[in-house]
């Protein structure tokens, strides 16, 4: 019985894992926050996810999905959308600490692939109406 | 014949009573529970170390300029819009509300501005701007990203539905 119940957990452990690596796609940074709570929540399911991270030296550094972007790419960034967007909603996740001149290329590049509505990710108050 | 008689009388003496000792037939079974509790707390660890990091998100959605190329995105406004300008200073952002003439520092004062500057009776307020009229945000450029959300956040708190970010 005890190898038994030892092999099921080890499988769930195993399966949870799994799942928990394949659907982190988005990196941890520090998001803004705002004082006046009016974001919806976000519908992570099926949107293309443009995360711009803040690296040690304060410059940012794109991802688009699972991939990086070189630094200073931004047609790269352009052609990134246009190919993964496929209709799908553009969430851009910036890094709360980035200047508003690393992020603005970023959004210049998603609008240049014909996207027209991109939703900006902030961190919700937790007394929020959301 | 006398062999088998002398198996027959040591047999019954002997094994069975050993067999019984090493092996009791219908005693207790007890179940090892130490890898289980092992295992349970094994995945009390997991669920704790896990939990936590999911952060509540949210989204401002946002319109992007239908047109390319910025004069024409500018000359397509069909008023004049309301201005916040943000500049940065040492420790902060001032957000100036050029319509109104007046700088603050505080998101919720912008908020309080932006409200007290708009036209909609059913919520007791008596400005000159509908909540449709366009809000353009001007963001220096070294200002950072979170003050930039909170000045959307803040138009949008006050029910504006129409903002825009706008390099000066």
């Amino acid at each position: 019985m005890t190898p038994l119940i030892d092999v099921s957990f080890q499988l769930i452990i195993f399966f949870m894992l799994v799942n928990q690596i394949v659907t982190v796609e988005n990196p941890a940074m520090n998001l803004p926050r705002l004082v006046e709570p009016v974001a919806e929540q976000v519908q992570p399911e099926g949107s293309l996810w443009v995360n711009v991270l803040r690296l040690g030296d304060g410059k940012p550094e794109v991802w688009i999905g699972t991939r990086r972007i070189a630094p200073d790419d931004w047609a790269a960034v352009t052609d990134r959308v246009a190919d993964e967007q496929r209709g799908r909603s553009v969430l851009v996740r910036a890094d709360g600490g980035l200047a508003y001149e690393d992020v603005a290329p970023v959004l210049q590049a998603v609008r240049e692939a014909g996207v027209q509505r991109v939703g900006l990710v902030v961190l919700g108050e937790e007394d929020g109406r959301e | 014949m006398s062999d088998a008689g002398h198996t027959a009388t040591q047999e019954p003496v002997l094994m069975p009573r050993r067999r019984r000792d090493r092996t009791p037939v219908g005693g207790p079974i007890r179940l090892n529970l130490t890898p289980m509790i092992d295992m349970v707390f094994q995945l009390l660890i997991y669920f704790v170390v896990t939990a936590g990091f999911v952060a509540d998100e949210g989204a401002l959605t946002t319109s992007m300029p239908r047109e390319t190329g910025e004069s024409k995105a500018v000359a397509a406004l069909p008023q004049e819009p309301l201005r916040i300008m943000l500049k940065k200073i040492p420790g902060g952002v001032t957000m100036r509300l050029e319509n109104a003439g007046q700088t603050v520092t505080e998101v919720r004062a912008l908020t309080g501005l932006l409200e007290a500057v708009q036209w909609n009776p059913g919520k007791g307020r008596v400005g000159a701007f509908r909540p449709e009229h366009p809000v353009r945000v001007e963001v220096g450029r070294d200002v950072g990203w979170e003050a930039v959300v909170n000045a959307l956040g803040a138009a949008a708190a006050a029910d504006y539905t129409r903002v825009e970010i706008a390099q000066p």
